[in-house]
C-alpha cells in the first residue's frame, strides 16, 4: 500500500491536470480571428485592413495551438501522476517481499 | 494611400461591435486565470519531472498572457480608431456640405470639381468661390493626413499583436497582462499642420475626436490659443488657461531682471535689462487688463494672447464669434497697446455690439452680433511720452512707414479667414479699421479673406489708391471722415480715401434719422465709435448688413483740398 503523502501528491498532480484540461477547453472556440476579420472588413483600403487580416490568422492559430498544447500538458500531468503512484506502489511491494523472506 | 472613397466606406459601427466582442473574449480568457494558476505542478512534487512540468506550464502561461495583452491592445486601438473614423467622416461631411453649398463636388479620389458654376460673372462671387474651393481642398488634405496617420498607428498595433510583441508586464496573472497590454493600444493624436493656414487648422481640428480635443486643450493650450481656424470657444478656453502660467513666467523674469539691475553698479546703463524690465512690466499690466476685460458683464472671448513680441498682443470678442450671425473685427492704430488701450476699445466694442444688435432686431434679420477688438500686431507707438506721434521716422516701426501695417495685415487676413473657416456657416463679416489700423485693415483686405463689408475711419490711407484692390464685394467699402481729423487727410498710404473711387462716404455729422433718433457729431480723430454718434450708427448698420439704412456724407473739409491727388499720379 502506498504511503499517504505520496498518494496526496499524486492526487494533487491529477487535480492540476484537471485544471489544465479545463483551461484548454475554456479557450476553445474563442472566435478571435472572426473579430479581427470584422475589423479588416470595416476599414477598406487601409494598411490596417491587411494587418487585421493577418492578425485574424495569427490569433486563430495562436488560440488553437495553445489550447492543444495545454490539453497535451494536462495529459502529461495525468500520466505523471499515474507513473508517480505506480512507482511508489512497486517500491513498497518490493520492500514487503523482502520483509517476508527475512522472517 | 487612403482615399476619400475609402473613408466614406469605413464602418465605425462594426468597429464598435468588434470593440465589444474583443472585451468579451478577453474577459473569457482572463476567467481562466484560476485554472491556469491551479494547473501548475503542486507543492510537494519534486524531482526532474516536476521541474520539467513547471517549465512547461510557465511557458504556456506566458503565451496566454501575451495573447491577452494583444487582445487588450487591439481592443483599445479599435475603440480609438472607431472614434477617429467617426470624426473623419464628420469632417468629410462638413467639407462636402461646404463644397455643395458653393456648387462644387468632391470625388472619391479627393478632387474638387466645379459642377454648378454660377451664372453671375460678379468678381466678388468668383473670389468667394475660389476662397471656398481652397478651403475645401485644405480640409480634404487634413482629412487624408489624419486618415493616413491613424491608419499607420492602428496597423502597427495590429502587427505587433499578430507577432505576439505586445508587452504583457511582469506579473503572473492574465488580468495583469491585460492591463499592461491596453497601454500599447493607445493611438497617437496627430498635431496641427506645420505653418498651416486657417483652413488647414480648421480641417485638422475637425478630424480630431472629442476625447482628443479635450486632451489637447488640457495639455497644450499654448498651441491652440493662437491657431486661426479653431472655434472661438476653444481658443478662448485655451488662452484663458494660459493666463496664470504666463503671469508666473513674467513675474519670474521680472525678478531676474530686477536682480540683475540691483547687482550691477551701473544699473542698466550698459545692458538692456532696464528696457527689458519695462517690457515685462507692460506685459504684466496687459495681463491685468485682459483679466479685467474678461470679467466685464456680458460674454467675452479671448481669441488671441501673444506675449512673444515687444508688446503684448491680444484679441477680445464681445459676444460669441462661433454663433453670431454678424461679426465685426475692429483694428486700432497708432499707440494701441493691450495694457493701455484694451479697456476703452472693449467698451467701444460692447457699445457697438449693443447698437448693432438693436439695429438688427429693429430693422434687420434679427441676427446676433459679436464684435472683436483685434490688437494682434505691433502697432506703431509715439515717442517722448506721446509728444512725438511719429516716433523715429528713420525706423521702420514709425507710423510714417507701412511696414507694421503690412506685417499686421498679413496676420489680420488670416484672423478673418479663421473666423469663416472655424464655422460650418460663414457669418456676415465686417472689417473695421481706424487710423493706422485702417491701413493694416487695407493691406489685409488685399488678400482673399471672406470679409463682406469694410469700414475705414480716420484713415491715412488704405494701402492702395484703388478700391478694386480691396477684396470685398463691390459697393461694400466705406469710409468715414470726421471734421477736423487731419489724419484722415494725410493720404500717407495711398491717396486720401476720400478720393478713392468706389468707396462710399458715411456721415460723422449730427443727424436725425427717419425714425426720429438724433445722433451726435464726431469731431477730430478719436471719436468715431462714440456712443450715439452718427459715425457709430453708420458702422453698426453696415455691420449687421443694413447698408441701405446708412447716412451718407462725403466728409470733405478744408483738409481735403490739400490732399486732392493729382490725376495720373497714382
Amino acid at each position: 500500500m502506498a504511503r499517504p503523502g505520496f498518494t496526496a501528491t499524486a492526487d494533487r498532480i491529477r487535480a492540476a491536470a484537471g485544471q489544465a484540461a479545463a483551461a484548454a477547453e475554456g479557450a476553445g472556440g474563442l472566435g478571435l480571428g472572426a473579430v479581427a476579420t470584422t475589423i479588416s472588413q470595416s476599414l477598406r483600403g487601409t494598411r490596417s485592413a491587411a494587418a487585421a487580416a493577418e492578425l485574424a490568422a495569427a490569433w486563430d492559430t495562436a488560440v488553437s495551438t495553445w489550447s492543444a498544447d495545454v490539453a497535451a500538458h494536462a495529459q502529461r500531468l495525468t500520466d505523471s501522476a499515474g507513473t508517480y503512484q505506480t512507482n511508489d506502489t512497486e517500491a513498497a511491494n518490493r520492500f514487503r517481499t523482502g520483509l517476508h523472506r527475512a522472517r | 494611400m487612403v482615399s476619400v472613397a475609402d473613408i466614406r466606406a469605413w464602418r465605425p459601427d462594426e468597429l464598435d461591435g468588434a470593440f465589444d466582442a474583443l472585451a468579451a473574449r478577453r474577459d473569457r480568457l482572463i476567467g481562466l486565470d484560476d485554472e491556469l494558476a491551479a494547473a501548475r505542478a503542486p507543492h510537494g512534487w519534486t524531482g526532474a519531472a516536476a521541474t520539467a512540468a513547471i517549465a512547461a506550464h510557465d511557458a504556456l502561461a506566458e503565451r496566454a498572457r501575451r495573447l491577452v495583452a494583444g487582445i487588450s491592445a487591439v481592443r483599445r486601438a479599435t475603440g480609438e480608431i472607431s472614434d477617429a473614423v467617426l470624426a473623419l467622416q464628420r469632417a468629410l461631411g462638413e467639407a462636402e456640405h461646404l463644397a455643395r453649398a458653393y456648387g462644387f463636388a468632391v470625388s472619391g479620389s479627393g478632387t474638387v470639381s466645379d459642377v454648378h458654376p454660377p451664372s453671375s460673372a460678379d468678381e466678388a462671387v468668383q473670389r468667394e468661390r475660389a476662397r471656398v474651393r481652397a478651403e475645401v481642398v485644405d480640409r480634404l488634405e487634413q482629412i487624408l493626413r489624419r486618415a493616413s496617420d491613424v491608419d499607420a498607428d492602428f496597423a502597427a498595433v495590429l502587427g505587433r499583436a499578430a507577432r505576439g510583441e505586445i508587452d504583457d508586464g511582469t506579473g503572473p496573472s492574465l488580468a495583469g497582462a491585460s492591463a499592461t497590454g491596453e497601454g500599447a493600444g493607445d493611438l497617437s493624436t496627430i498635431g496641427p499642420p506645420p505653418d498651416g493656414t486657417a483652413a488647414d487648422n480648421a480641417g485638422w481640428w475637425a478630424v480630431l475626436s472629442d476625447e482628443e480635443r479635450r486632451a489637447l486643450i488640457d495639455r497644450d493650450p499654448t498651441v491652440l490659443g493662437h491657431l486661426d481656424g479653431l472655434p472661438a470657444a476653444v481658443r478662448d478656453e485655451a488662452n484663458r488657461a494660459r493666463l496664470a502660467g504666463e503671469r508666473a513666467a513674467l513675474l519670474a523674469e521680472r525678478n531676474r531682471l530686477q536682480a540683475d539691475l540691483d547687482d550691477n553698479w551701473f544699473g542698466g546703463t550698459f545692458t538692456n535689462a532696464d528696457a527689458a524690465l519695462d517690457q515685462v512690466n507692460a506685459k504684466l499690466a496687459a495681463l491685468d487688463r485682459i483679466e479685467t476685460t474678461l470679467s466685464q458683464p456680458g460674454e467675452r472671448q479671448l481669441l488671441l494672447l501673444d506675449l512673444a513680441g515687444e508688446r503684448a498682443e491680444a484679441a477680445v470678442a464681445v459676444g460669441n464669434v462661433d454663433t453670431a450671425d454678424h461679426v465685426a473685427v475692429f483694428t486700432p492704430g497708432l499707440g494701441s497697446t493691450v495694457d493701455g488701450s484694451l479697456k476703452d476699445y472693449d467698451r467701444d466694442m460692447e457699445q457697438l455690439q449693443r447698437q448693432a444688435q438693436y439695429e438688427s432686431k429693429r430693422y434687420g434679420d434679427g441676427g446676433s452680433v459679436a464684435t472683436v477688438t483685434w490688437i494682434g500686431y505691433q502697432a506703431p507707438q509715439p515717442a517722448l511720452g506721446g509728444w512725438n506721434p511719429f516716433g523715429n521716422p528713420l525706423s521702420s516701426d514709425s507710423v510714417v512707414h507701412d511696414d507694421l501695417a503690412r506685417a499686421g495685415g498679413s496676420d489680420l487676413a488670416e484672423f478673418y479667414r479663421g473666423i469663416d473657416a472655424s464655422r460650418t456657416t460663414d457669418p456676415h463679416l465686417t472689417a473695421l479699421g481706424h487710423s493706422y489700423g485702417s491701413t493694416t485693415t487695407g493691406f489685409a483686405l488685399q488678400e482673399q479673406t471672406g470679409v463682406d463689408d469694410a469700414v475705414f475711419f480716420g484713415s491715412p490711407g488704405l494701402g492702395t489708391s484703388h478700391v478694386e484692390d480691396i477684396q470685398v464685394p463691390q459697393g461694400h467699402t466705406y469710409r468715414i471722415e470726421a471734421r477736423n481729423d487731419v489724419v484722415a487727410d494725410a493720404g500717407q498710404f495711398g491717396i486720401d480715401p476720400t478720393y478713392v473711387d468706389g468707396v462710399t462716404g458715411l456721415s460723422a455729422r449730427e443727424e436725425t434719422l427717419p425714425d426720429g433718433r438724433r445722433l451726435a457729431e464726431s469731431t477730430g480723430h478719436s471719436a468715431y465709435l462714440a456712443q450715439d454718434s452718427t459715425s457709430q450708427y453708420n458702422i453698426s448698420v453696415v455691420a449687421v448688413g443694413l447698408p441701405d439704412r446708412r447716412v451718407e456724407d462725403d466728409g470733405r473739409g478744408l483738409g481735403d483740398v490739400t490732399s486732392w491727388p493729382v490725376p495720373g499720379t497714382y
